[in-house]
């Protein structure tokens, strides 16, 4: 998709999310007798907006990978598993396949939290229309804001609450370390064959630093102490040898 | 009966937008500095650094506010008249500051050994060598922790302890950030990806309150159009809250892990430098402040705290409000700050 083609898209979603919103507002001031059907019918508009987003997402997750041979071809995966054990170069090809793998992973983790997201929003849309549909019209546009902030942010906030969401979550932010990781090996395998420094190199050497900041800092720590012993010695040491001098003091008259 | 639209509603609050933007545009940026003077009493590396603000009269026993890694300080500092620093100044106490700053690529194995047993327990060492008195220490939410922390491994560098919004138990029901981290591989993450990403970060505070934070902020915006102090507050606060250092990866990957997935700290079973973090082992007089409201440290996670402490002087405060409110609101200005302050005077 081009980026006009991308934007005009962009417009056109704002444009019909403007004009549900306006026929909501419209079944708002309608005539009671028919205002709970018009209600009804504008939150089924809005629904279908966020269906559009949302659909557009997980379908990004979900197309497939370029030049998958296991796209369309799924019998095929076991066999292109076993070859990439044989051989001179399995090793580059079982890397290869991790790293595939972990980029499917990593896009049905996304496509799932996409679909808890779309859950929780639709959800925060029903709320808003169970209280249009038991409460009188809000007065103002803010009013009806405020409402949907309300309904919206309460059914987010069950999804934040609930073990699909930390489950989803944990794959999503696990999946992308894990993809990250295949594609940081993958470079450093390529940098390393040209002789030059890879992100493995450079952590070491990171670690190197800290280990010696940290010997250097504590180090110094134990120098002071040592020192403060030494002062407390001497000071010992002094005070020892004033107590064992004699008590009197040279400007009081002797006896 | 005519039809009531949305139009003028609508039409006036894109009226009054574009006057806050015109304000938001005409405003000097917001600096990342708060707004008191300071000046460097020590530092403990490159981007570590003690800071010491110094009061008009003395009196009162030195304060060092021991913050959290994830937001910058100046919060406590925003503007003249927001300032926890300055209403601790007034009062006489010199107030020290430790700035952990923007952790660089070499910094992503430092651990919370490093951060509370070199650092912050050099820093309350230093203080008390320079102002012949132990501080009072005064822990702002991951802050507290680490404030919690040294006053366990080392009783007698602690006067008395403040913790605002510092979380304990951190697997309490309504704990959704707690939640989300159950089931991340922080170690994994951190050996990979290095420092975390302030973005990152951020982005997942931000997923904690998205409607607040990314519409109704700024659907509200308008209403400061023609209160140029209230905008400047709002700038610097926008500032602020993506003002964020990144944090390094070791000491974040400890933190997610033995407090927010295995609850050590809770528990009593949290080790640094080698010795068991046991909140029994504190003795020092605690008043443990938090937010009626929170949703990053619910009161649940901050009141588990009580119970555990050996202290013989404890206090809680539960203050109406959020997270921020804490240190930001007129009320904690009013109300909150001078309560913190007689309490440390006693």
């Amino acid at each position: 998709m081009g980026a006009d083609e991308a934007y005009g898209s962009e417009w056109r979603h704002f444009r019909h999310t403007a004009e549900a919103l306006d026929a909501l507002w419209e079944a708002l001031q309608a005539d009671e007798a028919v205002r709970a059907q018009a209600l009804r019918s504008a939150v089924h508009g809005l629904q279908g907006q966020l269906d559009a987003a949302f659909t557009a997402l997980q379908a990004a997750a979900q197309a497939p990978l370029p030049d998958d041979p296991e796209a369309g071809e799924h019998w095929l995966g076991p066999w292109l598993q076993a070859a990439a054990r044989l051989g001179p170069l399995h090793e580059q090809a079982e890397r290869l396949q991790a790293g595939r793998a972990a980029l499917t992973r990593y896009r049905q983790a996304y496509a799932e939290c996409c679909g808890l997201l779309h859950e929780s929003a639709r959800e925060g849309l029903a709320r808003l229309e169970a209280r249009l549909l038991e409460e009188a019209p809000p007065e103002s546009l803010r009013a009806l804001y405020e409402l949907w902030l309300t309904e919206g942010e309460a059914a987010y906030e069950a999804l934040l609450g609930s073990e699909r969401w930390a489950d989803a979550f944990g794959r999503l932010a696990n999946a992308s370390t894990e993809l990250i990781g295949c594609y940081q090996a993958a470079l450093d395998e390529g940098l390393r064959t040209l002789d030059l420094p890879n992100r493995q190199d450079l952590v070491d050497t990171q670690r190197r630093v800290a280990q010696l900041e940290r010997q250097s800092r504590r180090q110094a720590a134990a120098e002071e102490v040592r020192g403060l012993r030494d002062e407390v010695a001497r000071l010992r040491a002094e005070l020892d040898r004033l107590q064992a001098a004699p008590s009197a003091s040279p400007d009081e008259p002797s006896a | 009966m005519p039809r009531r639209g949305p139009s003028a509603e609508l039409l006036d609050w894109q009226q009054r937008l574009a006057r806050a933007l015109d304000g938001v545009a005409q405003a000097p940026a917001a600096g990342g500095q708060g707004a008191t003077a300071a000046e460097t009493a020590h530092r403990y590396s490159e981007r570590i650094r003690l800071q010491r603000y110094t009061p008009e009269r003395g009196g009162g026993a030195p304060v060092l506010i021991v913050y959290s890694l994830v937001n910058r300080p100046f919060i406590l500092d925003l503007t003249e008249r927001r300032s926890l620093i300055r209403a601790l100044l007034e009062r006489g106490h010199p107030v020290y500051l430790l700035d952990w700053g923007y952790p660089q690529g070499a910094d992503r194995f430092l651990s919370l050994d490093d951060y509370i047993g070199d650092f912050l327990a050099s820093a309350a060492e230093d203080v008390a060598a320079a102002e012949g008195a132990r501080p009072h220490l005064l822990g702002v939410c991951q802050g507290g922790v680490f404030a919690l922390c040294l006053a366990a491994l080392h009783p007698e560098r602690v006067r008395r302890l403040v913790t605002l919004v510092t979380p304990v138990d951190c697997r309490t029901a309504d704990d959704h950030l707690s939640r989300m981290a159950q089931h991340v591989d922080f170690d994994r993450a951190a050996e990979t990806l290095g420092n975390v990403s302030a973005h990152w970060l951020n982005a997942v505070f931000v997923a904690l309150k998205p409607y607040r934070l990314l519409s109704q902020r700024y659907v509200d915006l308008p209403e400061l159009a023609d209160q140029p102090e209230a905008l400047d507050d709002f700038l610097r606060m926008e500032r602020w809250m993506y003002d964020s250092p990144d944090q390094a990866a070791a000491a974040f990957a400890q933190f997610a892990r033995e407090l927010y997935q295995r609850n050590r700290l809770y528990h009593g079973t949290l080790a640094l430098c080698g010795e068991r973090v046991g909140l029994d082992r504190v003795r020092a007089p605690v008043l443990n402040v938090y937010a009626a409201q929170d949703h990053l440290v619910p009161p649940a996670a901050a009141q588990a705290m009580g119970p555990l402490l050996a202290s013989r002087e404890y206090e809680e405060i539960a203050f109406p409000g959020g997270h921020l409110g804490v240190f930001i609101s007129r009320r904690a200005h009013r109300e909150l700050i001078p309560r913190i302050a007689e309490w440390l005077g006693r």
